[in-house]
């Protein structure tokens, strides 16, 4: 068993070992088993890590940021800007922030020893991920398909048309809302949950040709939910999804009472 | 003197957003957390001296009104409940938890975290400062500096690693891939 501590591991996969240092550990590593499973999570953390957080290096710099240090302390501050005000000055500089983005972390070392680490699939798999913030401050996570809806979510989906009050269960409600047909000619629902938390989560799923529904995007949202309507801007990246998502024109309710009659059916070819 | 610093603090502004991500794990507060830095920064920018770090500076600025104020025990547990109802289910049948999101078990294995810890990954594994950076930015030393960053990042890769078969995917690649 070869007594290594976790630091010299961890600055192993972070390429900050001397050249004699880094021909030793590696040494190492090709020679033991254990040695290789120890340094994995240093480089498996140090990648999800560093694209986990990575979000606000792709999206445009708010206005109100460039605002406040452009003008903070300059004069005697009155209301402060909270939200995104466009000023000449302000639109000068959303346009140049795309200039100033810096070059990310360098981590080619990680990945590169990603091949030394047995398993390190992890890596791979993490390179698809990412999460969606909407503009109101919820998180929302958008899934693939391996997320099936659940026992009552599907009787919804599958049997309630979106004028229908929706179903109660133990833990909550949940109510169908619309239903368009995916780019891909699968028919899609939009659905709203309240739980007995008082929470409301809204999200959509999709019919596969088994009957399941796949679950695609589900988002915590902030609004209430009154009636049948959804609140407005409820959950903007729920509506930007849907539209991304969607072929283009929602299924009429008379529509969709006729899908739901004959049990839904297969797509119509496009 | 100032026009200079507000030149430098608006090419810093990327980083210090990504910081204040990782540290509040949700867009909105941390461009919030941003703007307070700044507006902080600015006030006493006759504190900051020139030929020192702008970033070590800002950054502590920044760690010190997100911890101090209190404002981090606000977010815990944002992301813990998206399946409130129990009817998110894996394709093998059993019901999604909170770790079956898995972009969701790193930011909550981030949450969970001691807050020097939190520090610690922010400025190393997501803003890329050394170890020595690190340890000057908290006052501490190296060695402290890289055994707490150890068991923060052995804490982190384990949530990934408890649902290893959780996915979670940008639509548009989705898309994208379906549709070439």
């Amino acid at each position: 068993m070869e007594n290594i501590p976790d630091e010299e591991l961890m600055a192993f996969a972070d390429g900050a070992l001397s050249t004699s240092d880094h021909a030793r550990v590696e040494a190492l590593l090709a020679a033991n088993a254990d040695v290789r499973a120890r340094l994995q999570p240093f480089v498996v953390s140090r990648a999800v890590l560093a694209e986990a957080f990575s979000e606000p290096m792709h999206t445009p710099i708010p206005g109100r940021l460039i605002k406040t240090i452009m003008e903070s302390g300059k004069a005697p501050v009155t209301a402060r800007p909270r939200t995104t005000e466009t000023s000449v000055l302000t639109r000068l500089f959303e346009s140049l922030s795309n200039v100033i983005f810096p070059v990310g972390p360098q981590f080619a070392q990680a990945f590169a020893l990603s091949a030394l680490v047995a398993g390190g699939a992890a890596l791979g798999w993490f390179a698809a991920q990412s999460s969606v913030t909407s503009g109101s401050g919820v998180q929302t996570t958008s899934l693939d398909g391996a997320i099936t809806a659940g026992p009552m979510l599907t009787r919804v989906l599958e049997r309630e048309p979106g004028t229908a009050p929706g179903s109660a269960g133990e833990k909550g409600s949940i109510k169908p809302v619309l239903t368009f047909l995916s780019q891909d000619g699968k028919f899609c629902r939009e659905y709203e949950m309240t739980a007995q938390t008082g929470k409301h989560y809204s999200g959509f799923a999709c019919r596969q040709a088994n009957g399941a529904w796949h679950v695609v995007f589900h988002t915590e949202s902030k609004a209430a939910v009154t009636g049948f309507e959804t609140a407005g801007g409820a959950a903007p990246a729920l509506e930007a999804a849907i539209e991304k998502f969607s072929d283009g024109g929602r299924i009429e309710a008379a529509d969709e009472t006729a899908l739901i009659a004959k049990g839904w059916g297969a797509p119509p070819l496009h | 003197m100032t026009e200079n610093v507000r030149s430098r603090m608006i090419e810093f502004l990327p980083r210090l957003r990504r910081f204040a991500y990782a540290l509040t794990r949700n867009l909105d507060l941390a461009d919030d957390l941003v703007q307070d830095t700044c507006e902080r920064a600015l006030s006493r920018a006759e504190q900051w001296q020139p030929g020192t770090r702008l970033d070590s500076w800002m950054y502590r600025i920044a760690q010190n009104i997100w911890f101090d104020q209190g404002r981090a025990t606000k977010v815990r547990g944002e992301l813990a409940d998206l399946d409130a109802i129990g009817e998110l289910t894996g394709t093998d049948g059993r019901t999604v938890t909170e770790n079956r999101l898995t972009l969701a078990s790193v930011f909550e294995a981030m949450g969970r975290l001691p807050h020097d810890q939190q520090v610690l990954v922010a400025l190393v594994c997501v803003d890329g400062l050394t170890y020595k950076e690190a340890a000057e930015n908290l006052n501490l030393p190296i060695g402290t500096v890289m055994s707490r960053l150890a068991r923060a990042r052995q804490a982190i890769a384990a949530a990934v690693d408890e649902r290893p078969e959780s996915k979670v995917v940008v639509l548009e690649e989705r898309r994208g891939g379906k549709h070439p």
